[in-house]
């Protein structure tokens, strides 16, 4: 007679051998789970055997792991880090202009001595501003009478189609009165005679370019992208609308007031020019900015208020007149300063014309007429597809009861 | 309610309204079980032990109906239950905690916002009016201030006639007293807590005056004109930095009427940071 031990070791092999039918196993008991192994001592936890499923999930654990630390480089993880914590430059001071959080606060100040914060945003002329910050950057006071002037626009990106905004863009603007801005400058000259090629490099022009380079630049054996401009003479007029769509905004036109006859003066122009970058908000798409130097604090007021002017009008180009206010608002600051005055640039504005805004709302009709009249049609096409899905049924009983 | 042992026993009848999937509401524990299913709108006397509790958790936005009783509250299932299929047997709603949890869905009647209270002032209260002014007021600043501690009455036909007739009688005291315009006073008392740092040059010599505290206040927050400004007679100069961070009292005259005492602090500032 066997043991019981002799059993459970030889396994069921061998009692299928001896006298137990090979079917059934229900006689046998599950071997496994009757060895209870227990685990005494220190770090019992530790020692535990652990079964198949368990290691199973651990070896898929694992895995897991391991695939989500190759998911992102440690550069993209840097980059997705700063992503995160990215702050809208609109709310950088001063902040952007908003008229509800301005809603609870008084429209006019009380009385002639009132705290700003109570008031809602005043706005000052130019001329104004002007005074008040020479006020504060007098000799006795911070000490910088000849300060830069910077006008901070915080813009309005939207246009006519709602998924397309206002592009950045660089862009350089004549001023009627100039000022040293201090930044370095690399204006291309288009011109084909020599003298006044020689002109326009006594003027501070980079490259003074004849006829035959307009070839190379069209090849690509020229590179335009390190030029902040480009400036042209009459005669080369013909001679460079092939290389318009590679020069894009430095393209000198008759309006932009890049194509003249005297050369010097255009490179000066320029050169003594304001710069100013467009910029859209990467985390709030509708708005944008504009941060340029106009002028410095030393200035008459006068001329401070037409370079502004200039540049405002400048700007406005950029989106259609049709669709509102560019700007949502023009702020006066100092560099370096912490004080910030709103300005009156309504009348500054470009005001839309009966016939733009016409044509403007008939695109919009036109538009949502196409909108409805592909609607409908969705609709057909789904309620004709729905009919065939009946017929299709209707059919196949016919046949059946034909038969029948 | 009484607490009892961390589960609360409510003695009073209330109803419960379950919105959602719902198969059957889940009763207390001493209920028992049966195939019975019960009808949307069930009123529970819930003197028993209950694990009905409001969670934190989403809330929905349902109408209490025009038939409830006022003191209906809405639940809803946290972990809707699972359809029972046709011609099976529900699911015991006590075999899982989780099918007897419920939420409390938000009653609309809770987010009504009741209109402003008509109150006659019986004394001059700030930001709100003068004595014997009928006034539209906040409920809650009514109920909990105004009408308890006897600064208002209720605009009832008989007080107004009643505070009329006494604003009459008082009508010579009242034309004495001198009232403020509130937004002024809020003025004053923001202007007073101020301490302006005056930023004057390090470098340059300088006299304190009118010009420079008006850019000092600006550059605080406040838009004062020079004629508003009044500074002490004597004449604080530098750069002396004896006087470094001392404070000064000059005056700020709003309107021509009220004068506010304010202080400020002689700071000197440099662009140059090689000297510090």
């Amino acid at each position: 007679m066997l043991s019981l031990n002799a059993l459970l070791a030889g396994g069921r092999a061998a009692l299928a051998a001896r006298w137990i039918p090979a079917a059934s196993s229900l006689l046998l008991p599950n071997v496994e789970s009757l060895q209870m192994q227990q685990v005494r001592g220190r770090k019992r936890a530790h020692k535990q055997p652990l079964s198949r499923a368990q290691k199973q999930a651990r070896r898929e654990a694992k895995l897991a792991k391991e695939l989500e630390r190759k998911k992102y480089t440690f550069m993209e993880r840097v980059r997705i880090a700063k992503m995160h914590k990215l702050q809208s430059p609109s709310h950088l001071y001063p902040g952007r202009m908003l008229p509800e959080q301005e809603e609870t606060l008084l429209e006019n100040p009380p009385c002639n001595v009132y705290v700003r914060s109570a008031v809602k945003t005043q706005y000052y002329s130019v001329r104004d501003a002007i005074l008040m910050h020479r006020e504060s950057q007098q000799p006795a006071m911070f000490n910088h009478p000849k300060a830069p002037i910077r006008l901070r626009l915080e813009l309005n990106m939207s246009t006519e189609r709602s998924t397309k905004k206002v592009a950045d863009t660089t862009e350089i603007v004549p001023v009627p009165y100039t000022f040293t801005h201090g930044q370095k400058r690399s204006i291309l000259a288009f011109v084909a005679d020599l003298k006044l090629q020689e002109e326009a490099l006594a003027a501070g022009a980079e490259f003074a370019l004849g006829p035959e380079i307009v070839k190379k630049i069209v090849k690509g054996q020229f590179r335009t992208e390190d030029f902040d401009f480009a400036v042209a003479h009459t005669d080369m007029a013909m001679a460079i609308p092939p290389i318009r769509g590679i020069l894009k905004k430095k393209f000198p036109t008759k309006l932009n007031g890049g194509l003249g006859d005297d050369i010097a003066q255009l490179v000066e122009k320029f050169k003594t020019g304001v710069q100013y970058t467009i910029k859209g908000d990467p985390i709030y798409p509708d708005w944008g900015l504009c941060d340029t130097i106009v002028g410095k604090l030393d200035m008459p007021p006068d001329e401070l208020e037409m370079n502004v002017n200039c540049l405002i009008e400048a700007v406005c180009k950029h989106r259609n007149a049709v669709l509102g206010p560019f700007i949502n608002r023009a702020v006066l600051m100092v560099v370096p300063g912490d004080e910030y005055f709103s300005l009156k640039i309504d009348h500054l504005l470009p005001v839309p014309t009966a016939e733009e805004i016409e044509k403007f709302e008939k695109q919009k009709k036109k538009k949502k007429k196409e909108k409805k009249e592909e609607k409908l049609l969705a609709e057909e096409e789904g309620a004709a597809a729905e009919v065939e899905e009946d017929e299709a049924d209707d059919v196949s009983p016919a046949p059946a009861a034909a038969t029948a | 309610m009484r607490s009892r042992g961390g589960r609360t026993m409510i003695a009073r009848r209330v109803n419960f309204r379950v919105v959602g999937s719902v198969q059957s509401l889940s009763l207390p524990i001493n209920c028992p079980w049966t195939d019975k299913y019960l009808s949307s709108v069930v009123e529970v006397e819930l003197n028993t032990l209950t694990t009905i509790r409001p969670t934190g958790g989403s809330y929905a936005f349902v109408r209490v109906g025009p038939n409830d009783p006022p003191n209906t509250w809405v639940l809803q299932h946290v972990h809707p239950p699972p359809k029972t299929a046709p011609g099976e047997h529900q699911r015991p709603p006590d075999d899982l905690q989780s099918l007897m949890k419920y939420e409390v869905v938000r009653n609309e009647r809770v987010a009504i916002k009741a209109p402003p209270l008509d109150v006659i002032l019986l004394q001059d209260i700030e930001g709100v009016g003068n004595q014997f002014d009928v006034v539209k007021v906040d409920r809650k600043l009514a109920r909990y201030d105004l009408l308890i501690t006897g600064k208002a009455v209720y605009a009832s036909p008989f007080n107004m006639k009643k505070y009329d007739e006494l604003r009459q009688s008082m009508a010579d005291e009242l034309a004495k007293r001198q009232r403020v315009d509130y937004q002024v006073l809020l003025m004053t008392r923001a202007l007073r807590k101020l301490v302006v740092p005056i930023c004057m040059s390090l470098e340059n010599k300088w006299t304190i005056a009118k010009t420079n505290v008006r850019a000092a206040l600006r550059h605080a927050g406040v838009e004062a004109p020079e004629d508003a400004i009044y500074l002490p007679p004597d004449a604080i100069s530098g750069p002396n930095l004896a006087i470094e961070a001392k404070l000064i009292r000059f005056y700020v005259v709003l309107s021509d009427q009220y004068v506010v005492p304010m202080i400020g602090r002689i700071t000197h500032v440099s662009a140059d940071s090689s000297s510090e």
